[in-house]
């Protein structure tokens, strides 16, 4: 009787470690903890004296509010595919777009890659176009297995860009579609694409100059 | 003579318990690493009090406002998550918290603050339990057929639970009103025991319900690294 119990025990206690073991084996693990974003270094002491920790203060507020825009600013969400013209405190107008789908095209004969992703980060609107010709690049012609032009005049396309576009560098515009039925789903080369009524409400709203915020 | 305690086959099922505990208490122990290490690096600050507190906090977005990059914003004083970049609020939701689930808020801060009173983290990891695809694979081949691209590409999933996590033991647990099946029952189930049993050592955790449109943008936009500004409840 003793032996079997001996003998339970050993059993029941090589399954409880075997147990520990797939445990610590099979539970998800976190990556390594990451770079710390804001170091020790960055935060200066605020001096002692009252007068002078107010002044820090007021420096250190202004500063912040120096980066903030002051009036109406693009927001897009390229994981919802959403656009938004908002203020820091509320949305003023929001539609559905279409941006960036992370496709990849890689010419053959050259070896060159594209990878057809929306921009993401800190921009600006730095031109309005009403009617805009869209100038095709090399991918667009490689794309669709044509041979890139010689002549420059035949790269435009006059329909691609609907009525209005708005550039934010490098290339990039916000722009009309012939396809609305893609609208929400990430689809383009990387610029971003609105609906009719939608791009003409924003194109009548924003400036030169008006910030776009793009994550 | 010998002692019982010492009859090392008698007590085997006891020996082979202990080691089982042995191997699961550092599972369930803090961040001592991390606390023991932020004891030795003291930052240079030479006041204390609210008022820099708030220098402090400001501080240190004014050093995330100056990059180009976006970082994330959990403000339990004003009871909302953001998303910022440049100072300017890209994506904001209210922190509607479960307060059966959740530790309270200053609890929470305090873990987060840790001891130096860092109010930047960086995300440490994130965990989804499950999703729903939010376009239908048959329009999703029709796309991905005319544009060639992985429809893998385009698909966006709605999440139904996830968590995110600034270390072990801190932790944002969102959850949904979309039915979905769980990504791995088995990695599911294991990561829950192994917080349940990290939970009495000083675990802080928030519980919150979203929109699933929120929560699509929030899991995927929230990246391992992005930086986390906390502002403690008043």
């Amino acid at each position: 009787m003793k032996k079997f119990l001996t003998r339970l025990g050993v059993i029941i206690g090589l399954l409880l470690v075997s147990v520990a073991i797939l445990f610590f084996a099979l539970r998800p693990k976190l990556p390594p903890r990451p770079e710390e974003a804001v170091s020790d270094s960055e935060f200066a002491p605020l001096p002692e004296d009252p007068k002078l920790a107010q002044k820090e203060i007021q420096r250190v507020q202004r500063s912040l509010a120096k980066l903030k825009p002051a009036s109406a600013y693009i927001v897009i969400d390229t994981h919802a595919n959403k656009f938004y013209l908002r203020t820091e405190d509320s949305v003023l107008f929001q539609a559905v777009c279409s941006t960036g789908s992370g496709g990849e095209l890689v010419d053959s004969l050259t070896d060159r890659r594209w990878v057809f992703n929306t921009p993401r980060g800190a921009f600006k609107v730095n031109s309005k176009q009403t009617d805009p010709w869209w100038r095709k690049p090399d991918w667009a012609f490689i794309e669709e297995g044509e041979e890139i032009p010689k002549d420059p005049r035949e790269r435009y396309d006059p329909e691609m860009l609907g009525e209005y576009a708005m550039g934010f560098g490098d290339g990039y515009f916000i722009h009309g579609t012939i396809y609305k039925r893609l609208l929400g789903i990430n689809v383009t080369h990387g610029c971003v694409r609105l609906g009719d009524a939608d791009l003409k409400h924003v194109f009548d709203k924003v400036k030169i100059g008006t910030p776009v915020y793009i994550f | 003579m010998t002692a019982p305690i010492l009859n090392i086959r008698q007590n085997l099922p006891v020996a082979l318990l202990l080691l089982l505990i042995s191997l699961l208490l550092p599972a369930c122990q803090n961040d001592q690493t991390e606390t023991e290490s932020a004891k030795g690096e003291k930052s240079g600050a030479s006041s204390s009090g609210p008022k820099f507190s708030q220098y402090r906090l400001m501080q240190a977005e004014l050093v995330l406002a100056n990059t180009v990059k976006p970082y994330l914003v959990f403000d339990l004083a004003e009871g909302s998550l953001k998303i910022k970049i440049k100072g300017a609020t890209l994506w904001d939701y209210p922190l509607a918290m479960d307060p059966d689930e959740s530790d309270p808020l200053d609890k929470f801060a305090q873990k987060f603050l840790g001891e130096e009173g860092k109010p930047v983290r960086p995300v440490a990891g994130k965990y989804l339990f499950a999703s729903q695809g939010r376009s239908p694979d048959t329009l999703l081949a029709i796309v991905s057929g005319a544009l060639n691209i992985d429809p893998g590409l385009l698909q966006r999933d709605i999440p139904s639970r996830f968590q995110i996590h600034w270390a072990k033991n801190i932790i944002l647990d969102v959850s949904t009103d979309v039915a979905a099946e769980p990504k791995s029952k088995l990695k599911n189930t294991l990561l829950q025991v192994s917080q349940a049993l990290q939970r009495p050592f000083g675990e802080a955790r928030l519980t919150m319900k979203m929109h699933p449109d929120a929560a699509l943008t929030f899991w995927r936009a929230v990246e391992v690294g992005l930086p986390t500004l906390i502002i403690p409840p008043p």
